[in-house]
């Protein structure tokens, strides 16, 4: 079933009104685990797709039950490598067919959310042998993995905050302004990811090759961004309001992404439930035993740890050179990021990096630098290297010979009203009133605004139900196909 | 617990080479100038290594989660040393 469509509204509808009918935690969990496995019978193709996810659950429970009975640090090192051998060649990028007997080759397998689970897996892992993750049994564990809103592309919530939610289903349902805000949050998602990502892609994918090179290339550096972030942050718009007309608390995936100041701050925005499992699992644990080994080296191999900590980023969406040249990019974007931020300092002194952090014009500059390095980096997410180098060196070479001459291109008047609504974006942002820190995630306002009243909310949710149904009903009607998650390829 | 706080603001101007920080129960990692991830793990490790306790991976992950503050990171290194 695609997420994003009138059916799974619908089926959301129902599924939420039939599991607040029911009294009790365990007839909640039955209820929930039935729903999981209808949704997952929608996506799975075929039997040996289903025996492939069967095998890594039971798999993994496995493990789970032994890392409990025994907890280990060499255990977690041989049961994450087994495990990783066991998804590389389950996503196909380890061909073992000639070694295995023919009964356990494999054929064409789709296994949804793959990559998902093995992060899910490893935080198990790694919290369980130290101790830190909540009781959990077989029901509980596959319901985390395989739960219908985090399935497909995360967002990648840890197990004791699933599991909190999970054993409380006792407790009474959301107040009406809370659901009013969850069916709110789903409805802007669907409106993200299957009205206005579409319309961004059409303009993105139907370009003629024959049209101006200039043109071309500024669709594509700035359209396909923003696509991809409608697309993807619908999608978890959508799952967050799911979760929470269910009593699931989702972590958010996105703060402002484009209105980073820096390539750090950018991953601190973008997919950030990613970011945090890589900070967490890759960064900290590995600089921290380099910084306990050889501390005199910390530095400089902090540096080349954040490197391959956003390189790992990078090739997790794809083992292919366009990805891998993404990860290099973003690697080095966060590594020369810090390294810069240090040397500021020691250059600068305390204050005086303070004055410079706090400076707005050289805010507002480093924003619009980092939002066309993010644009840069995502030429090699959305086309191969080699489309894309083609579309950047016919761009330059345009630019260049019309830099020779007197005529203002149009590219360049665009290019002027660009650069004036991002600064005019950033001084919005700018002069949002102090909350202590960052602008809270996307969603819910966090508490800045007022939450809207009453009949406000009511109508508000009426209008995009409404719009949801109209707009969707007039797709299906021309025959559109269905969007396409981009992340749940990966 | 008076001594352990006192050992703890004594790591934190140690590690972030400020002499002037005075810790607070409510300070967090915006109060501290230059407290990005590898000087939060500097100072996991300082900790650990001056005071005798071991933090978990999911114990510093939760320290940069929203709400969670200094009093918070005291409290849970006095359960440690307890």
């Amino acid at each position: 079933m695609n997420i994003c469509s009138l059916a799974f509204l619908a089926c959301v509808s129902v599924v939420v009104i039939v599991y607040h009918l029911f009294a009790h935690a365990r007839e909640r969990q039955l209820f929930l685990t039935t729903v999981n496995y209808l949704f997952l019978s929608s996506l799975v193709p075929n039997v040996q797709s289903w025996l492939c996810l069967l095998f890594f659950i039971g798999v993994t429970y496995a493990m789970l039950s032994s890392m409990r009975a025994r907890p280990s640090y060499n255990s977690v090192l041989v049961f994450v490598g087994l495990i990783v051998v066991v998804f590389l060649y389950l996503k196909g990028y380890l061909d073992m067919n000639e070694i295995l007997p023919a009964d356990f080759q494999l054929g064409p397998v789709a296994v949804i959310g793959l990559s998902y689970m093995l992060f899910k897996f490893i935080h198990m892992l790694v919290d369980l042998s130290q101790g830190q993750l909540a009781a959990f049994s077989f029901l509980s564990y596959a319901n985390y993995q395989l739960s219908f809103f985090t399935l497909l592309a995360g967002p990648i919530q840890r197990f004791n905050d699933f599991q909190r939610s999970w054993e409380d289903m006792d407790a009474q349902p959301a107040d009406t302004r809370e659901t009013l805000q969850s069916w709110s949050r789903l409805l802007t998602g669907l409106l993200k990811m299957g009205v206005l990502a579409p319309l961004v892609e059409q303009l993105v994918v139907g370009q003629d090759a024959k049209s101006d090179v200039l043109q071309r290339f500024a669709i594509q550096f700035y359209g396909f961004p923003v696509y991809l972030y409608l697309n993807f942050s619908g999608y978890t718009d959508v799952v967050i309001g799911c979760g929470r007309l269910l009593g699931f608390q989702l972590p958010e995936n996105f703060n402002c992404p484009y209105l980073a100041r820096n390539a750090i701050d950018f991953w601190n925005r973008w997919h950030m439930t990613l970011t945090h499992w890589i900070r967490d699992y890759i960064f900290m644990t590995s600089y921290k035993r380099v910084a306990e080994t050889v501390p005199a080296w910390s530095k400089p191999l902090g540096y080349v740890l954040l490197f391959f900590s956003l390189f790992v980023a990078g090739v997790w969406h794809g083992v292919t050179v366009s990805f891998a040249v993404f990860g290099i990019i973003h690697g080095l974007g966060v590594a020369l990021n810090q390294a810069y931020t240090d040397a500021l300092k020691a250059w600068l002194g305390r204050a005086g990096l303070q004055r410079y952090q706090k400076n707005c014009c050289i805010h507002l500059l480093a924003v619009v630098v980092t939002f066309h390095f993010v644009c840069f980096s995502f030429l090699f997410f959305a086309l191969d290297v080699r489309g894309a180098w083609e579309l950047l060196e016919a761009a330059l070479g345009q630019l260049m010979a019309l830099a020779s001459t007197v005529e203002v291109h149009w590219f360049y008047r665009a290019s002027l009203i660009e650069a004036g609504l991002v600064l005019l974006l950033a001084v919005l942002r700018w002069r949002r009133p102090a909350s202590g820190g960052r602008k809270p995630p996307d969603g819910p306002s966090g508490g800045l605004r007022p939450p809207l009243a009453g009949r406000w909310l009511y109508a508000l949710v009426f209008a995009k139900t409404a719009l949801v149904v109209l707009l969707f009903t007039a797709m299906w009607l021309s025959q559109q196909k269905d969007p396409v998650l981009v992340y749940m390829r990966f | 617990m008076p001594d352990v706080r006192a050992r703890v603001q004594d790591i934190f101007r140690d590690v972030f080479d400020d002499p002037a920080i005075v810790l607070r129960d409510d300070m967090t990692a915006g109060d501290v100038d230059g407290w990005d991830s590898l000087a939060h793990i500097n100072l996991i490790i300082a900790v650990e290594r001056k005071l005798g306790v071991k933090f978990a991976t999911a114990e510093i992950s939760r320290m940069k989660e929203p709400g969670q503050n200094a009093g918070s990171f005291l409290r849970l290194i006095e359960a440690k040393v307890v």
